[in-house]
């Protein structure tokens, strides 16, 4: 089993990185187009993100998607937009945390596992975001109060994201798109 | 200042100015200069400057790093777009300030002083100041072909060079999306864009919602019928030269990184002077 | 080489057989044509001969497949493709790299082949296509004739004895085209089996040995290439036409009538354009559209869409003059007045059924009529008669998304008609249509022109040209200052 964990399929792998390439842009873009810190764009880059990973992970059923997403976004962020290394002991958690979250059920065919799976993605990565901010700014705690509304509305685009990502799956269904 | 709080989309990311972002092969005469050094030897200044400003907390220590990397990015010579980076990073840093001070007059218990916000300013200045080499002068190709050079396993090079190759795709497929709404009508202004935010994220979001399934569709047949598998052997044909001079900047950057830690040790590790 | 016995398949998911009981072979040294309407099977056929179905989509596989004499049921995909290459129609498609040497790199360094070997390779797949020139340059940046070039060369690099292209000259131009049939002439010659599936029938004349003809999974016709002059079979099987006049150089000129304030059309004076540090495309141009349906012809690069975007406002010309039906209007008011259909019906389609993207059409044209003025007193069409015009009505409640190419061609141009434009552009709307299509668009074309429409229609098919245009807009536009005697006449008419 540990075996099968590392054999991917080409069609999964592509899956995973035209995801991958499809979050950051979209995250990218609403960011850009209403600046980084605002917070209409913080929920908005959020939801977009969690409906791509809810629609990604009804795609690819397999465990180790989430782990394996979130490895090539950090490797690719760094790359190619200088994201910070310090984002990866929060999103590799949140990956794992998920993992972990989604294993008992992995072979159901539903979306609530997928939904599940991106919910405590989303929680664990802000939470670690939060811990990560504090390492960063420790020499001024004040600013860290500063952090916390932009993480909580950043949170709150996640948790949208969960029910768009379900009404998406659904449409994509409708669309004959993705099968159960 | 740069806030790290979402999944690696932080803002310093989002204000690049002055490239043309995700551009394609050939290089820029404006370039040169900083291509001169392999994408593998600025990676490794840049993965490095990520990491080490936390574990420096002195004022002397971050000022060295500060100094180290500031020259780093001068030696782009794209001055305009340095300028326009730091502008932003101080319009930020002066909205954490007023921020930080308001907290101070609802909490007094935390009192405000401009010496302690410096080490948190300094350290989002070095990681701009290495982003910025990296950012502003790799092209896509050059880190397609540096990805090859790392030797990673399949799982994680597939999708890896599947994300960059399609970035740009995507980018110009929202901007034609857009286009189409104009035409169709849609008013893509600020005001519609926050009475009907989720409507607005609906039009442009899902045709490349369903733009990626049918990419992913269609690029795994084109996976199969290439046949890439896992086990398979890669050889890449051309290979990343590694120069002297991509030794010494890494050796620069380690100089840097251990005279900063020297200064910590030698004038203790206070935030600032002042405190000590 | 590729054989194909009492072949019957099934999609998973699906009840019917996508195609039934197919028998025929392509041999070495021969090209085999398979043509028929859209959704008859001819995809299926091709997935069949390179493995893909089943490999790939799985389903259920009745008969055999053999490819050099081997069952394609008990090979791996990697072994099959090393024996067919496969060319899709959007060859970018099939890209994994974004420069075109490291595509063509590409699958050898996956196969292992050591670095000179397929330097080597490149370098010959490069030679032998005419890409030397553009190695350092990204897929992006090439046209699609290009990019098909890229294609090619990375498959026929891997060194297969049997080819599959799908619908190949879908979004080339007739000179590409007519590159490509020499091209698989030369492979054909070489003893390579070729199998070609498309809608275009013309250009494989003296090239195809044999035609097949689908219908509703079937092959219902198969014989020589004369076998399609056959009227009755083309229309029943809707087929293109097997021959093709080039009317580009024939068409009468557009835009050389004289300013009159009763005029009905778009006019444009004085345009001058240029992208940011490149050269000017349009300096000084003058352009007339008049009622009716009007080819705009050009090379590559000419600037065909560059002028679409300006007619319709999405580009802001340097300097130029916009008069529609005899008076000025600002470049901002175009949008409302012009409608365009860009090439990606993808892009443009959004809500959740096909209804609905019509009423949201038709309701986001009253607001633009509202905000633009009132453009022109003809009856605005209804959502039930636009899905009636372009055979859509059986597919009000599908999504947009699940439709075919065809069908959400179909689409977007009935959500352009909603507008009730004044000016309508088309941007290649019958690439990968097959004949029935094409004459249902070139009805619906013509009925908006006999409305008093003035359409635009950027195009390679020539049978389109043929069937609807009635006169043609030449790129590269003329400089006024070379047509300096009509100008002054002009502006004394308008004094």
């Amino acid at each position: 089993m540990i075996r099968d964990l590392f054999r991917w399929s080409a069609q999964d792998l592509v899956v995973i990185g035209v995801f991958a390439a499809a979050s950051k842009v979209a995250t990218l873009l609403v960011a850009l187009a209403g600046g980084g810190m605002n917070p209409i764009s913080l929920i908005g880059k959020n939801l977009v993100f969690t409906t791509l990973l809810v629609v990604m992970l009804c795609k690819v059923r397999r465990p180790g998607t989430i782990t394996l997403f979130t490895t090539i976004s950090i490797i690719v962020s760094m790359l190619l937009l200088g994201a910070s290394i310090t984002l990866i002991p929060a999103m590799m958690a949140g990956a794992l945390a998920a993992e972990a979250a989604m294993w008992p059920c992995r072979d159901s065919e539903g979306v609530w596992n997928c939904v599940l799976g991106a919910a405590v993605y989303d929680i664990v990565t802000k939470l670690g975001s939060l811990a990560v901010s504090w390492l960063l700014m420790r020499e001024n705690p004040a600013m860290m109060l500063m952090v916390v509304p932009f993480v909580a509305a950043g949170y709150l685009g996640s948790l949208g994201g969960l029910f768009s990502g379900v009404r998406a799956v659904r449409e994509l269904r409708h669309a004959g798109i993705i099968r159960q | 200042m740069k806030i790290v709080s979402e999944q690696g989309h932080e803002a310093s990311s989002c204000v690049l100015p002055g490239r043309k972002m995700f551009s394609g092969v050939n290089p820029r005469p404006d370039e040169e200069h900083s291509r001169s050094f392999d994408v593998r030897s600025r990676m490794f200044v840049t993965l490095f400057s990520s990491f080490f400003p936390i574990a420096v907390s002195s004022f002397e220590g971050q000022a060295v790093l500060f100094d180290a990397s500031f020259l780093y990015v001068l030696s782009l010579r794209r001055y305009r777009a340095v300028a326009i980076s730091y502008a932003a990073m101080l319009g930020m840093m002066t909205l954490a300030a007023l921020f930080t001070w308001g907290i101070s007059r609802l909490v007094p218990a935390m009192p405000f002083s401009f010496r302690s916000l410096t080490v948190p300013y300094l350290r989002g200045a070095v990681m701009l100041n290495v982003i910025l080499p990296l950012a502003l002068t790799c092209r896509i190709q050059e880190l397609l072909t540096a990805l090859k050079g790392l030797h990673l396993p399949f799982c994680i090079y597939i999708p890896g060079a599947v994300m960059i190759r399609f970035i740009p795709t995507f980018m110009h497929d929202i901007r034609q999306v857009s286009e189409t709404l104009r035409i169709r009508g849609y008013d893509l202004g600020f005001g519609e864009m926050f009475r009907h935010p989720l409507m607005m994220l609906r039009l442009l979001f899902t045709p490349l919602l369903f733009r990626s399934l049918r990419t992913s569709e269609e690029l795994a047949v084109a996976a199969e019928l290439k046949g890439l598998e896992a086990g398979g052997r890669f050889v890449p044909f051309r290979s990343p030269v590694w120069r002297g001079r991509d030794t010494m900047l890494v050796l620069l950057a380690l100089a840097a990184a251990l005279l900063a830690l020297y200064c910590q040790a030698r004038w203790g590790a206070s935030a600032v002077p002042a405190m000590r | 080489m590729i054989c194909f016995e009492n072949v019957t398949y099934t999609y998973p998911f699906s009840a019917t057989p996508a195609v039934r009981d197919i028998s025929f072979r392509v041999r070495p040294g021969e090209l085999v044509l398979v043509t028929g309407r859209s959704g008859c099977g001819k995809s299926t056929l091709m997935r069949l001969a390179d493995g893909l179905c089943p490999g790939y989509f799985r389903g259920e596989l009745k008969g055999r497949v053999l490819v050099d004499g081997k069952d394609t049921a008990t090979l791996p995909l990697r072994d099959i493709s090393r024996q067919v290459g496969t060319l899709f129609q959007d060859p970018e498609q099939q890209f994994f790299a974004l420069g075109v040497e490291d595509e063509l790199a590409f699958v050898h360094e996956w196969r292992g082949q050591p670095a000179n070997v397929t330097r080597e390779r490149v370098r010959h797949a490069a030679e032998s296509f005419g890409l030397s020139g553009v190695l350092g340059h990204s897929v992006h940046e090439l046209s699609e004739g290009q990019k098909q070039k890229v294609g090619l060369a990375s498959v026929l690099s891997q060194q297969p004895r049997a080819l599959v292209l799908d619908e190949p000259t879908a979004n080339l131009d007739p000179e590409s085209t007519a590159e490509l049939a020499r091209r698989l002439r030369t492979l054909k010659e070489s003893g390579m089996a070729v199998l070609v599936v498309d809608h275009r029938l013309y250009w494989l004349e003296g090239v195809a040995d044999r035609v097949l003809v689908m219908k509703n999974g079937e092959i219902c016709a198969m014989g020589g290439f004369l076998m399609l002059e056959d009227e009755g079979l083309r229309r029943g099987c809707g087929l293109r036409s097997c021959r093709v006049e080039d009317v580009r150089r024939t068409l009468p000129e557009s835009g050389t009538v004289a300013f009159r304030h009763e005029e009905r059309g778009l006019r444009v004076e004085n345009l001058c354009f240029s992208y940011k540090g490149k050269e000017r495309i349009f300096d000084h141009a003058d352009v007339f559209l008049g009622p009716g349906v009007t080819a705009l012809i050009g090379d590559n690069g000419a600037g065909k869409t560059t002028l679409a975007r300006l007619l319709t406002g999405l580009n802001r010309a340097e300097s130029g003059r916009f008069f529609m039906n005899g008076r000025e209007i600002p470049d901002k008011a175009l949008l409302g007045r012009v409608a365009v259909v860009l090439q990606n019906a993808d892009h443009q389609l959004h809500m959740k059924t096909v209804r609905q993207e019509l009423e949201i059409s038709l309701q986001l044209a009253g607001r633009l009529k509202r905000r633009d003025g009132p453009a022109k007193s003809c009856v605005p069409f209804t959502s039930g008669e636009l899905m009636a015009l372009f055979g859509l009505s059986s597919l009000a409640d599908r999504h947009p998304q699940s439709l075919s190419g065809g069908e959400k061609q179909r689409l977007v141009i009935a959500c352009a008609f909603a507008k009730n434009p004044d000016v309508l552009i088309l941007d290649e709307p019958t690439s990968g249509l097959d004949g029935g299509n094409m004459l249902l668009m070139a009805e619906a074309v013509n009925m908006l022109a006999v409305r008093g429409a003035c359409v635009l229609v950027i195009t390679h098919d020539l049978e389109l040209m043929k069937i609807s245009c009635s006169r043609a807009l030449r790129l590269p536009l003329r400089r006024q200052a070379d047509c300096a005697e009509g100008k002054q006449s002009i502006k004394g008419e308008r004094v």
